[in-house]
Formats: C-alpha cells, structure tokens, sequence
C-alpha cells in the first residue's frame, strides 16, 4: 500500500507568520512610501516585501530613531516601541513620538501596536514596550499628533485575528466570536452586557494599534 | 488622505436600495483575518452602525490586490443567482449588494448572514459521530440539490460547457510525481469526465468550494447558508461540490498528524461512511437527469485533483493541503467501486 506513495514529491509550501491587516486602518494605494520599524526579525522583514514594502523602507536598530529618514506617507511601529530605542519613562517615550513625526508627510499616519501592560510581569524582559490606551493617546497628543484612533486587536499582533473599533457593538462581536466555542466565557460576556462594568472592557483588551494624523 | 476603513465607511453611507439610502450614520468596522496569515486569502469587515447589535454589511477585501479577481467571481455569481432565482435565493446565500474599488483596492459587500459557521465542528465530538455527520451530510445535499434545482438550465446550443479537467489533470502531473498506475488512472478518468459530459443537456451553478467551513447556520431560520462564492462557476457535472463535501470533512476529522497520515485517517473514515453516511448523503442528493454525477470513486478522484492543483492554477504557489490532496488521490485508487460492495 505504501510503495506507491513513496513516489510523491512535496512541494514548498508558502506560508506566513504576520497579517499585516493593519494596513487598513491606513491609506492602503503607496506601499512604497511607508516607513516601517521593528526589530531585527527576517520572517517579518520577507512578509513586508511580499505587500511591496521594501528594504530600504524598513528601518531596525541602530538606524532607527537615531537616523533620519526621508519623508513618507505614514510610518508604522507595528510591535510597538522597542526597549532599544527608548526607556520606559513617558517623558522619553514622547519625545521620540515628536521626533518621528517630524519624518511624516503633513496629514500622513502614524501607527503604533502595542501590548496590554495588565498583562505583562512586574519585570519580565519583553522586546517591546506594553502599554495602555490611555497612556499611548496621551503620549501621541502630547507628541503633536492628533485624530488619534484606537482599535481593539486580539489575540497578538503578529496575527491579530481580530482588529476592531472600540465601539460597544463591535467589541461585543468580536469577543462573542472569538469565543464562540466557549458557552462559559459567553455567559460572563452576556452578563457584563447587561451591566456597566461592560463599559471597561475595552481596557482589558491583550493588544491595541493607535493610529493618529501627524 | 483618508484611512481605507474610513473610505469603506464613507462608501457604505452611499449605498442605497429603491432610493432609499441603506444606513443613516457612519458605521465601526471589525476586521477578521480570513485562513489566519495566508497572503492569499480575504480580509473580512463587518460593518455596524449605531442602533444595531449585529453587522449590518459585510465587505470583503483581497491581501494583495491581484487576487481581486476572486471577487468579482463571487459578485458576478451571486449577482447571476439572485437574478435566478430571485428572492428565493435569500435562504441559501448572502445578496451582493456592490463591486467597487477604494484607494485601488477591490471591495465587494454583501449581507450579512446572522448565525454560526460550521467551521469549527468539532473534531471528537461531532466528526467521529456518524448519526450527527449523517444528519449535517443530508441536510447539506438537500441545499445543494435545490440550489442545482433551481439554477438547472439548458446548454445553449452550440455552447459546451464541458469542465475544463484535463488542464487541472496536466497540473497535477506537472507537479506530482505519478506512479505509471496513478497515471493510467488520470487519463481514464480525463476521458471519463469529458466523455460524461458531452451527454449532458443542462448546465447548473456549481459553488465550487462546497465544505462545511462554507456553511453557516442561520441564526433565525435555522437554514444552512453558503458563502465564499469565489470558486463558483456553471458546469453540467456537479461531482466537484457533491464529493467536496465529503472530503472535506473525512479531512477534518482526520487531526494534526502528517499530510500522508491525514489523508490516510480520512480514506479510512470514507470507508467508514459507506454504510451509513455517504449513501444516505447520496440517495438524499438524488440521481440528476439532465447533468452529470461521476460514481464515487472518479468522483473523489476529480476533486482530489481539482484541489491539489487549484492554489498552483488560480495563485502560482503551492498551500500546505496539496499534497494532503494528492496522498488522498493515491489512496483512492483503492476504493471499491459501490458495486462491488
């Protein structure tokens, strides 16, 4: 039975680790004029190109923030800001929010994804900063950002399968989805429906992406 | 310049039915990534507007722009259905409701259908259960039947609408080694298929991507509705959807092991069906006189094919399952022709 199968040649098989389903939540026609910056990660670095973001246009460390890059449409943080780049202080955290806007064309988006601090470990070592809601508006608004938009993501950022406005009916749906398989965590989201405590799910969402106008 | 979503909000408070505009304030989006990563695949948005606790529009939207043809598939042929069959076609399928292009991004939308999708059926609890697989196989074939029912037309003449299976048989060998047994066998079976059809006097629409991850059960009617019309097409042999199915779902059932494993654990449990599921399956189908049925084992073997090959033929690049596809192919060559049983 097994003879005739010996003969099957496999293929390679294309298959990604990253969504990159972001890119909606900016304008999408020049893939060519974003600027996108992350970690050293070649996994991440070969999806870009495949949407048309080349090499030139992803920025690692050390040559971001340090160098300045030419101007673009919108500039993408899509794990967040590296403990490389910057500390943990919001002061600093700003400032390079103000320096990075200055590479944007006016009227052009910045994109920030970042982790739900709730959930990081009093000293665990993460590659990116986790951050709030709040704290990131704050930090863009006070950096000179405006229109800033958060949209809920879940489950990571690499592939977030779900990435949502954080309006009642579309948090709703989204954990309703996600969790359709799990009557228990539907009858708690049932009944956190009916009371206010509804209203502070949106916080203890396990990642985010911020996007504002610069 | 705007962000694609608030674009697709600003397009959607366009929209408009019998001068009647179809939503009165900006809606929020929920963005599901459809097949996880896969570059090849849909982005779904689900649109909601202030006053409602359900999507009330569902756009669809390509990762890469190139495959934009798969929308405008799925469009022209729910359009087609619904000029069919008119508003009977609202208890099987979404209504198209526009084909448009934002910042040089295709978009179709479409209704949404409130309910389950039978995508995560689970693989102890429901697959290995052959009353509850025999329960969702007939109710399947019911659908399936009305739908060829009521699309079932005659051939134009002078038209053929023979199915374009031996450039799929070429790709599969293109691809795949074959044993010099196999090989026989898929050129019998390319004869099969073209001679077979060129008996048939009627044409129906296949959905082309018949599986149970493209079901969902209507929330209020109980129904089961079809979506992802993107492989559709019309033909007078209706093995592909009717076999698909079965496949499909001996493969789910079959784990995580190896694509070789998997599609071994799947010729078993068809093997399986056959007292119980696939002819209750079949006889509920029922035996169509205008069109063609392949008998069980060319017609498991076509879609085998049709499969494997179909990434290749529509993307240029290979998925994980094909070669599930073509290890299944080669299994099949076993199966017992139903006479002899």
């Amino acid at each position: 039975m097994q003879s005739h199968l010996q003969h099957i040649q496999p293929l390679q098989p294309q298959a990604f680790n990253y969504s990159l389903d972001w890119r909606f939540l900016l304008p999408i026609t020049d893939m060519g004029k974003l600027l996108i910056a992350f970690e050293d990660d070649t996994a991440f670095s070969r999806t870009l190109e495949h949407i048309g973001v080349s090499l030139p246009n992803q920025l690692s460390f050390p040559d971001f923030p340090q160098k300045k890059k030419s101007q673009a449409h919108a500039l993408v943080l899509p794990f967040g800001l590296s403990a490389r780049w910057v500390g943990a202080h919001p002061v600093d955290q700003i400032e390079l929010y103000r320096s990075i806007r200055g590479w944007i064309d006016p009227g052009g988006y910045v994109l920030v994804g970042f982790n739900n601090s709730w959930y990081s470990l009093p000293g665990a070592h993460s590659k990116y900063h986790p951050s709030t809601p709040q704290r990131v508006a704050d930090q863009l608004h006070n950096a000179g950002f405006k229109s800033i938009e958060i949209f809920g993501a879940i489950p990571k950022l690499s592939i977030p399968e779900y990435i949502f406005h954080l309006e009642p009916q579309a948090v709703y749906f989204a954990l309703r989805h996600r969790f359709r398989r799990k009557p228990v965590v539907l009858n708690v989201l049932r009944s956190l429906s009916r009371i206010s405590a509804w209203t502070s799910i949106p916080s203890f969402l396990p990642c985010y992406f911020a996007v504002a106008v610069a | 310049m705007n962000s694609f979503v608030d674009d697709l909000s600003t397009f959607a408070l366009s929209l408009g039915e019998r001068g009647q505009k179809l939503f009165s304030s900006p809606l929020h989006w929920m963005m599901l990534s459809n097949g996880d990563a896969d570059f090849h695949d849909n982005v779904i948005f689900f649109g909601f507007s202030d006053s409602h606790n359900y999507p009330v529009l569902v756009a669809k939207v390509p990762r890469l722009v190139e495959n934009g043809w798969m929308l405008k598939t799925e469009y022209d042929h729910l359009v087609e259905l619904w000029n069919c069959i008119g508003e009977k076609a609202s208890h099987y399928v979404p209504k198209p409701i526009a084909l448009t292009t934002l910042q040089e991004w295709p978009v179709l939308m479409i209704s949404f259908i409130p309910g389950e999708s039978l995508t995560r059926l689970s693989r102890r609890s429901f697959w290995a259960n052959s009353n509850q697989v025999t329960a969702l196989a007939r109710e399947a074939a019911r659908s399936l039947r009305d739908l060829n029912r009521l699309t079932e037309s005659p051939i134009a003449p002078g038209k053929s609408l023979a199915p374009d299976f031996s450039e799929k048989a070429d790709k599969f060998r293109e691809l795949f080694q074959m044993t010099p047994a196999e090989d026989a066998v898929l050129s019998d079976l390319v004869k099969t298929v073209r001679g077979r059809a060129g008996a048939a006097s009627h044409r129906v629409m296949l959905q082309g991507d018949f599986w149970h991850g493209n079901m969902i059960r209507d929330e209020t009617s109980g129904a089961l509705k079809l979506i992802d019309w993107q492989f559709a097409r019309w033909s007078v042999d209706v093995s592909m959807d009717l076999y698909f199915f079965l496949l499909a779902g001996a493969l789910f059932a079959s784990g995580d092991g190896s694509v070789e494993q998997r599609a071994s654990d799947a010729f078993g449990l068809l093997n399986n069906w056959r007292t119980k599921v696939i002819p209750e399956y079949l006889s509920t189908y029922g035996t169509p006189d205008h069109y063609v049925l392949l008998p069980q084992k060319e017609g498991m073997m076509m879609c085998c094919v049709e499969k494997a090959v179909r990434s290749a033929l529509e993307f240029g690049y290979s998925h994980s399952d094909d070669l599930m596809w073509r290890y299944l192919f080669a299994e099949l060559l076993n199966w017992q022709d139903e006479k002899l049983i």
